[in-house]
Protein backbone atom coordinates (compact mmCIF):
# COMPACT_ATOMS: atom_id res chain seq x y z
CA UNK A 1 0.00 0.00 0.00
CA UNK A 2 1.37 3.57 -0.72
CA UNK A 3 1.80 5.55 1.92
CA UNK A 4 1.22 9.62 1.76
CA UNK A 5 2.30 12.13 4.06
CA UNK A 6 0.02 15.67 4.18
CA UNK A 7 1.99 18.23 5.69
CA UNK A 8 0.01 21.42 6.58
CA UNK A 9 -0.47 23.60 10.03
CA UNK A 10 -3.62 23.89 9.30
CA UNK A 11 -6.34 21.06 10.57
CA UNK A 12 -8.87 21.89 8.33
CA UNK A 13 -6.35 21.58 5.17
CA UNK A 14 -5.37 18.16 6.37
CA UNK A 15 -8.56 16.74 7.14
CA UNK A 16 -9.70 17.77 3.30
CA UNK A 17 -6.69 16.21 1.90
CA UNK A 18 -7.18 13.39 4.10
CA UNK A 19 -11.16 13.18 2.53
CA UNK A 20 -9.84 13.80 -0.67
CA UNK A 21 -7.51 11.03 -0.98
CA UNK A 22 -10.22 8.80 0.89
CA UNK A 23 -11.02 5.32 -1.73
CA UNK A 24 -7.39 5.57 -3.00
CA UNK A 25 -6.04 2.79 -1.93
CA UNK A 26 -3.07 4.38 0.35
CA UNK A 27 -2.31 5.12 4.00
CA UNK A 28 -2.23 8.81 5.22
CA UNK A 29 0.07 9.93 7.78
CA UNK A 30 -0.45 13.59 8.77
CA UNK A 31 2.20 16.42 10.09
CA UNK A 32 1.72 19.46 11.68
CA UNK A 33 5.09 21.24 11.00
CA UNK A 34 7.81 20.86 9.26
CA UNK A 35 9.78 19.62 11.86
CA UNK A 36 7.37 16.61 12.03
CA UNK A 37 7.37 15.95 8.88
CA UNK A 38 10.79 14.93 8.93
CA UNK A 39 10.74 13.11 11.33
CA UNK A 40 7.78 10.81 10.62
CA UNK A 41 9.51 10.95 6.70
CA UNK A 42 12.58 8.96 8.00
CA UNK A 43 10.37 6.78 10.04
CA UNK A 44 7.89 5.81 7.37
CA UNK A 45 9.10 6.65 4.16
CA UNK A 46 6.33 7.72 2.66
CA UNK A 47 5.45 7.53 -1.55
CA UNK A 48 4.88 10.80 -1.67
CA UNK A 49 4.47 14.04 0.42
CA UNK A 50 1.39 17.14 0.16
CA UNK A 51 3.60 19.90 1.67
CA UNK A 52 1.87 22.93 2.63
CA UNK A 53 4.96 26.31 1.97
CA UNK A 54 3.69 28.12 5.45
CA UNK A 55 4.32 26.90 8.34
CA UNK A 56 5.19 28.15 12.39
CA UNK A 57 8.07 27.18 13.74
CA UNK A 58 12.05 26.91 12.53
CA UNK A 59 11.25 24.81 9.77
CA UNK A 60 8.85 26.06 6.82
CA UNK A 61 7.48 23.95 3.77
CA UNK A 62 10.59 25.09 1.87
CA UNK A 63 13.12 24.26 4.13
CA UNK A 64 11.47 20.56 4.98
CA UNK A 65 11.43 20.38 1.50
CA UNK A 66 15.58 21.36 1.10
CA UNK A 67 16.27 19.13 3.76
CA UNK A 68 14.43 15.58 2.99
CA UNK A 69 15.76 16.16 -1.16
CA UNK A 70 19.56 16.55 0.42
CA UNK A 71 19.40 13.68 2.29
CA UNK A 72 20.31 10.34 0.41
CA UNK A 73 18.37 8.73 2.87
CA UNK A 74 14.96 10.76 2.20
CA UNK A 75 15.45 11.98 -0.94
CA UNK A 76 13.61 9.65 -3.54
CA UNK A 77 10.25 11.11 -2.01
CA UNK A 78 8.13 12.49 -4.60
CA UNK A 79 7.23 16.22 -2.97
CA UNK A 80 4.22 18.42 -4.19
CA UNK A 81 4.39 21.82 -2.84
CA UNK A 82 1.03 23.30 -1.34
CA UNK A 83 0.00 26.68 -0.88
CA UNK A 84 -1.44 29.83 -1.18
CA UNK A 85 1.09 31.74 -2.24
CA UNK A 86 0.29 31.69 -6.54
CA UNK A 87 3.26 33.98 -8.21
CA UNK A 88 5.64 32.83 -10.38
CA UNK A 89 8.65 33.49 -7.88
CA UNK A 90 7.35 31.38 -5.54
CA UNK A 91 6.63 28.12 -7.68
CA UNK A 92 10.53 28.83 -8.66
CA UNK A 93 11.47 28.93 -4.88
CA UNK A 94 9.39 25.33 -4.50
CA UNK A 95 11.02 23.81 -7.17
CA UNK A 96 14.84 25.18 -6.11
CA UNK A 97 14.02 23.74 -3.00
CA UNK A 98 13.72 20.21 -4.83
CA UNK A 99 9.33 19.87 -4.70
CA UNK A 100 8.44 17.87 -7.52
CA UNK A 101 5.45 19.40 -8.15
CA UNK A 102 3.38 22.28 -7.54
CA UNK A 103 -0.33 22.91 -6.38
CA UNK A 104 -1.93 26.40 -5.67
CA UNK A 105 -4.66 27.02 -3.13
CA UNK A 106 -7.89 27.23 -3.43
CA UNK A 107 -7.63 23.88 -5.10
CA UNK A 108 -9.85 21.29 -6.78
CA UNK A 109 -9.95 17.77 -4.60
CA UNK A 110 -10.70 16.24 -8.05
CA UNK A 111 -7.34 17.61 -9.58
CA UNK A 112 -5.64 16.79 -7.13
CA UNK A 113 -6.24 13.02 -7.09
CA UNK A 114 -5.78 13.06 -10.59
CA UNK A 115 -2.34 15.02 -9.70
CA UNK A 116 -1.53 11.94 -7.20
CA UNK A 117 -2.75 8.94 -8.89
CA UNK A 118 -0.48 10.48 -12.11
CA UNK A 119 2.23 10.27 -9.65
CA UNK A 120 1.97 7.07 -7.71
CA UNK A 121 1.17 5.14 -11.33
CA UNK B 1 21.79 69.63 -9.64
CA UNK B 2 22.54 72.98 -7.66
CA UNK B 3 20.42 74.23 -4.56
CA UNK B 4 19.31 70.56 -4.42
CA UNK B 5 19.83 68.24 -1.32
CA UNK B 6 22.68 65.53 -2.34
CA UNK B 7 20.83 63.49 0.77
CA UNK B 8 17.68 63.22 -1.51
CA UNK B 9 17.65 60.10 -3.40
CA UNK B 10 14.57 59.05 -5.45
CA UNK B 11 13.55 57.53 -8.93
CA UNK B 12 13.83 59.82 -11.89
CA UNK B 13 12.19 59.06 -15.72
CA UNK B 14 13.52 60.95 -18.16
CA UNK B 15 11.99 61.02 -21.77
CA UNK B 16 14.29 62.76 -24.46
CA UNK B 17 13.00 64.18 -27.78
CA UNK B 18 14.81 65.35 -30.84
CA UNK B 19 13.95 67.94 -32.48
CA UNK B 20 14.34 68.66 -35.95
CA UNK B 21 14.87 71.15 -38.18
CA UNK B 22 12.81 72.59 -40.87
CA UNK B 23 15.66 71.10 -43.32
CA UNK B 24 14.66 67.69 -41.15
CA UNK B 25 18.18 67.54 -39.66
CA UNK B 26 18.62 67.20 -35.71
CA UNK B 27 18.40 70.78 -34.59
CA UNK B 28 18.28 69.60 -30.83
CA UNK B 29 17.32 67.40 -28.23
CA UNK B 30 14.55 68.16 -25.14
CA UNK B 31 14.90 66.03 -21.64
CA UNK B 32 12.34 65.95 -19.51
CA UNK B 33 13.17 64.34 -15.91
CA UNK B 34 10.27 63.89 -13.85
CA UNK B 35 10.52 62.46 -10.05
CA UNK B 36 8.22 59.50 -10.05
CA UNK B 37 9.57 58.39 -6.14
CA UNK B 38 6.64 58.95 -5.17
CA UNK B 39 4.40 57.51 -7.86
CA UNK B 40 6.80 54.92 -8.04
CA UNK B 41 6.00 54.03 -3.55
CA UNK B 42 2.48 53.91 -4.35
CA UNK B 43 3.13 51.27 -6.74
CA UNK B 44 4.93 49.15 -4.12
CA UNK B 45 2.56 50.00 -1.69
CA UNK B 46 -0.60 48.81 -3.90
CA UNK B 47 1.28 46.00 -5.41
CA UNK B 48 2.10 44.94 -1.74
CA UNK B 49 -1.82 45.18 -0.95
CA UNK B 50 -2.84 43.07 -3.81
CA UNK B 51 -0.49 40.11 -2.50
CA UNK B 52 -1.67 40.12 0.78
CA UNK B 53 -5.36 40.59 0.26
CA UNK B 54 -5.03 37.83 -2.41
CA UNK B 55 -3.32 35.52 0.37
CA UNK B 56 -5.78 36.50 3.15
CA UNK B 57 -9.08 35.59 0.18
CA UNK B 58 -7.17 32.01 -0.93
CA UNK B 59 -6.61 31.05 2.36
CA UNK B 60 -10.50 30.44 3.00
CA UNK B 61 -11.44 29.55 -0.23
CA UNK B 62 -9.65 26.87 0.15
CA UNK B 63 -11.91 25.31 2.68
CA UNK B 64 -14.96 26.50 0.76
CA UNK B 65 -14.13 25.30 -2.65
CA UNK B 66 -12.29 21.88 -1.11
CA UNK B 67 -15.29 21.06 1.35
CA UNK B 68 -18.10 22.15 -1.02
CA UNK B 69 -16.42 19.92 -3.95
CA UNK B 70 -15.82 16.99 -1.80
CA UNK B 71 -19.62 17.05 -0.55
CA UNK B 72 -20.92 17.33 -4.58
CA UNK B 73 -18.61 14.92 -5.96
CA UNK B 74 -18.72 12.07 -2.96
CA UNK B 75 -21.70 10.12 -1.59
CA UNK B 76 -19.51 8.21 1.06
CA UNK B 77 -19.28 10.90 3.34
CA UNK B 78 -21.51 10.15 6.83
CA UNK B 79 -24.16 12.94 8.50
CA UNK B 80 -21.36 13.83 10.74
CA UNK B 81 -18.89 14.92 8.46
CA UNK B 82 -21.15 16.23 6.24
CA UNK B 83 -22.27 18.74 8.86
CA UNK B 84 -18.82 19.20 10.09
CA UNK B 85 -17.54 20.01 6.77
CA UNK B 86 -20.57 22.42 5.96
CA UNK B 87 -19.66 24.69 9.13
CA UNK B 88 -16.42 24.63 7.35
CA UNK B 89 -17.60 26.04 4.49
CA UNK B 90 -19.56 28.49 7.04
CA UNK B 91 -16.97 29.64 9.22
CA UNK B 92 -14.95 30.37 6.34
CA UNK B 93 -17.21 32.32 3.95
CA UNK B 94 -18.35 34.29 7.17
CA UNK B 95 -14.11 34.98 7.36
CA UNK B 96 -14.35 35.93 3.87
CA UNK B 97 -16.69 38.61 4.59
CA UNK B 98 -15.04 39.92 7.27
CA UNK B 99 -11.64 40.84 5.22
CA UNK B 100 -13.90 42.21 2.23
CA UNK B 101 -15.81 44.51 5.13
CA UNK B 102 -11.97 45.53 6.11
CA UNK B 103 -11.27 45.93 2.72
CA UNK B 104 -14.10 48.35 1.93
CA UNK B 105 -13.95 49.69 5.11
CA UNK B 106 -10.09 50.77 4.28
CA UNK B 107 -11.14 52.10 0.53
CA UNK B 108 -13.34 54.31 2.15
CA UNK B 109 -11.68 55.77 4.56
CA UNK B 110 -8.68 56.33 1.61
CA UNK B 111 -11.11 58.57 -0.52
CA UNK B 112 -12.39 60.26 2.14
CA UNK B 113 -15.82 59.81 2.26
CA UNK B 114 -15.46 58.19 5.52
CA UNK B 115 -18.18 56.26 7.02
CA UNK B 116 -21.44 57.23 7.71
CA UNK B 117 -22.22 56.79 11.45
CA UNK B 118 -25.34 55.80 12.61
CA UNK B 119 -25.22 56.80 15.88
CA UNK B 120 -27.76 55.89 18.41
CA UNK B 121 -28.17 56.01 22.46
CA UNK B 122 -26.86 52.66 23.30
CA UNK B 123 -25.38 50.63 26.28
CA UNK B 124 -21.32 49.78 26.28
CA UNK B 125 -21.50 47.22 28.46
CA UNK B 126 -24.36 44.97 26.53
CA UNK B 127 -22.16 45.30 23.51
CA UNK B 128 -19.25 44.33 25.49
CA UNK B 129 -20.85 41.50 26.88
CA UNK B 130 -22.73 40.36 23.27
CA UNK B 131 -19.31 40.43 21.96
CA UNK B 132 -16.99 38.32 24.30
CA UNK B 133 -18.94 34.90 23.75
CA UNK B 134 -17.98 34.80 20.29
CA UNK B 135 -14.18 34.25 20.84
CA UNK B 136 -15.28 32.26 24.28
CA UNK B 137 -16.38 29.85 21.57
CA UNK B 138 -13.40 30.26 19.01
CA UNK B 139 -11.02 30.16 21.98
CA UNK B 140 -10.56 27.19 24.52
CA UNK B 141 -6.94 28.05 25.49
CA UNK B 142 -8.20 31.33 26.99
CA UNK B 143 -9.58 32.68 30.08
CA UNK B 144 -11.58 35.62 29.50
CA UNK B 145 -12.17 38.09 32.79
CA UNK B 146 -14.84 40.71 32.27
CA UNK B 147 -14.84 43.76 34.86
CA UNK B 148 -17.63 46.62 34.08
CA UNK B 149 -19.55 49.19 35.77
CA UNK B 150 -22.30 47.83 37.89
CA UNK B 151 -24.64 50.44 35.98
CA UNK B 152 -25.48 50.60 32.18
CA UNK B 153 -23.72 53.45 30.32
CA UNK B 154 -25.09 54.89 27.62
CA UNK B 155 -22.97 56.15 24.87
CA UNK B 156 -24.04 58.19 21.75
CA UNK B 157 -22.35 56.06 19.35
CA UNK B 158 -22.88 53.34 16.21
CA UNK B 159 -23.49 50.05 17.34
CA UNK B 160 -22.26 48.06 14.72
CA UNK B 161 -19.14 50.52 14.38
CA UNK B 162 -18.39 49.46 18.65
CA UNK B 163 -18.70 45.96 17.95
CA UNK B 164 -16.41 45.80 15.27
CA UNK B 165 -13.91 47.79 16.90
CA UNK B 166 -14.78 45.12 20.04
CA UNK B 167 -14.10 42.54 17.95
CA UNK B 168 -10.89 43.32 16.14
CA UNK B 169 -9.16 44.27 19.47
CA UNK B 170 -10.45 40.95 20.77
CA UNK B 171 -9.58 39.12 17.30
CA UNK B 172 -5.83 40.49 17.72
CA UNK B 173 -5.82 39.55 21.96
CA UNK B 174 -6.33 36.01 20.73
CA UNK B 175 -4.21 36.03 17.84
CA UNK B 176 -1.04 37.17 19.51
CA UNK B 177 -1.42 35.55 22.61
CA UNK B 178 -0.86 31.69 20.62
CA UNK B 179 0.11 30.34 24.09
CA UNK B 180 -3.50 30.98 25.86
CA UNK B 181 -3.91 32.62 28.81
CA UNK B 182 -5.95 35.62 30.56
CA UNK B 183 -7.74 38.01 28.40
CA UNK B 184 -8.84 41.03 30.33
CA UNK B 185 -11.95 43.20 29.50
CA UNK B 186 -12.25 45.93 31.71
CA UNK B 187 -14.85 48.81 31.34
CA UNK B 188 -14.43 52.06 33.67
CA UNK B 189 -16.30 55.83 33.77
CA UNK B 190 -13.25 57.92 34.23
CA UNK B 191 -12.60 61.73 34.68
CA UNK B 192 -10.53 63.11 32.16
CA UNK B 193 -8.93 65.90 34.45
CA UNK B 194 -7.90 67.26 30.47
CA UNK B 195 -10.62 68.06 29.11
CA UNK B 196 -13.80 69.88 31.03
CA UNK B 197 -17.13 70.80 30.05
CA UNK B 198 -18.83 74.05 29.58
CA UNK B 199 -18.99 74.29 33.81
CA UNK B 200 -15.91 73.33 33.89
CA UNK B 201 -16.29 70.17 35.29
CA UNK B 202 -13.99 67.40 34.36
CA UNK B 203 -15.39 65.44 31.08
CA UNK B 204 -16.75 61.68 31.39
CA UNK B 205 -15.29 59.29 29.19
CA UNK B 206 -16.04 55.88 29.17
CA UNK B 207 -13.07 53.38 28.33
CA UNK B 208 -12.51 49.93 27.31
CA UNK B 209 -8.89 47.79 27.38
CA UNK B 210 -8.39 44.67 26.81
CA UNK B 211 -5.03 43.10 28.15
CA UNK B 212 -3.65 39.99 26.97
CA UNK B 213 -0.49 37.99 27.89
CA UNK B 214 0.48 37.36 24.43
CA UNK B 215 4.34 38.13 23.11
CA UNK B 216 3.90 41.96 22.75
CA UNK B 217 4.87 44.79 20.77
CA UNK B 218 8.46 46.51 21.11
CA UNK B 219 8.35 50.30 20.97
CA UNK B 220 9.35 50.28 17.41
CA UNK B 221 6.40 48.35 16.44
CA UNK B 222 3.59 50.42 19.15
CA UNK B 223 5.13 53.34 16.75
CA UNK B 224 3.79 51.75 13.60
CA UNK B 225 0.86 50.00 14.80
CA UNK B 226 -2.01 51.95 13.37
CA UNK B 227 -0.17 52.54 9.69
CA UNK B 228 -2.39 50.48 7.29
CA UNK B 229 -1.32 47.27 5.84
CA UNK B 230 1.42 47.39 8.98
CA UNK B 231 1.70 43.95 10.48
CA UNK B 232 3.86 42.95 13.45
CA UNK B 233 5.48 40.45 12.44
CA UNK B 234 4.69 39.96 8.15
CA UNK B 235 6.79 36.60 7.99
CA UNK B 236 4.98 33.64 6.61
CA UNK B 237 4.75 31.33 9.61
CA UNK B 238 2.58 35.01 10.83
CA UNK B 239 -1.40 34.38 11.98
CA UNK B 240 -3.76 35.65 9.10
CA UNK B 241 -4.90 39.26 8.83
CA UNK B 242 -4.62 42.30 6.76
CA UNK B 243 -2.67 44.69 8.36
CA UNK B 244 -6.17 46.98 8.19
CA UNK B 245 -8.07 46.33 11.61
CA UNK B 246 -6.10 48.56 14.07
CA UNK B 247 -6.46 51.37 10.99
CA UNK B 248 -10.46 51.07 11.05
CA UNK B 249 -10.48 50.98 14.61
CA UNK B 250 -7.88 54.26 15.33
CA UNK B 251 -10.63 55.74 12.62
CA UNK B 252 -13.99 54.41 13.80
CA UNK B 253 -12.94 55.66 17.70
CA UNK B 254 -11.81 59.32 16.09
CA UNK B 255 -14.55 59.70 14.57
CA UNK B 256 -16.40 58.91 17.84
CA UNK B 257 -14.14 61.73 19.18
CA UNK B 258 -12.29 59.28 21.47
CA UNK B 259 -8.85 57.97 21.42
CA UNK B 260 -7.37 54.56 21.20
CA UNK B 261 -3.71 53.96 22.66
CA UNK B 262 -1.63 51.00 22.89
CA UNK B 263 0.70 49.49 25.79
CA UNK B 264 3.30 46.86 25.76
CA UNK B 265 5.67 44.77 26.31
CA UNK B 266 7.93 42.29 24.41
CA UNK B 267 7.65 38.87 26.37
CA UNK B 268 4.49 40.78 28.60
CA UNK B 269 1.36 41.20 26.76
CA UNK B 270 -0.81 43.81 25.38
CA UNK B 271 -3.36 46.20 26.39
CA UNK B 272 -5.62 47.80 23.72
CA UNK B 273 -7.36 50.45 25.40
CA UNK B 274 -9.86 53.15 23.96
CA UNK B 275 -12.21 55.97 25.33
CA UNK B 276 -15.50 57.54 23.78
CA UNK B 277 -16.58 60.40 25.55
CA UNK B 278 -19.94 60.50 27.71
CA UNK B 279 -22.40 62.69 26.02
Amino acid sequence: MKKILIVDDQLQIRELVEVTLRGEDCLILQAKSGEEAIKIVKAEKPDLIIMDVMMPGKIDGLEATRILKNDPETKDCTIIMLTAKGQEADREKGLEAGADDYFTKPFSPLELIRKVEEILG
Amino acid sequence: MPGEDIEHTGIMRARTSVIEGKDGKQSGIITIIHDVTYEREVDRMKTEFVSTAAHELRTPLTSIQGFSEILLARDNITDEERKKFLSYINEQAVNLAEIVNDLLDISRIESERGFTLNKVQCEIDEIIRRVIPHFQDMSSKHRFEVALTDKHIELFADRDKMEQVLSNILSNAVKYSPEGGIIRVVGEVIANAEARNAESKPKMEYQVSVEDEGIGLSPEQIEKIFDKFYRADASDSAPEGTGLGMTIIKYIVEAHSGKVWVESELGKGTAVRFMIPIS
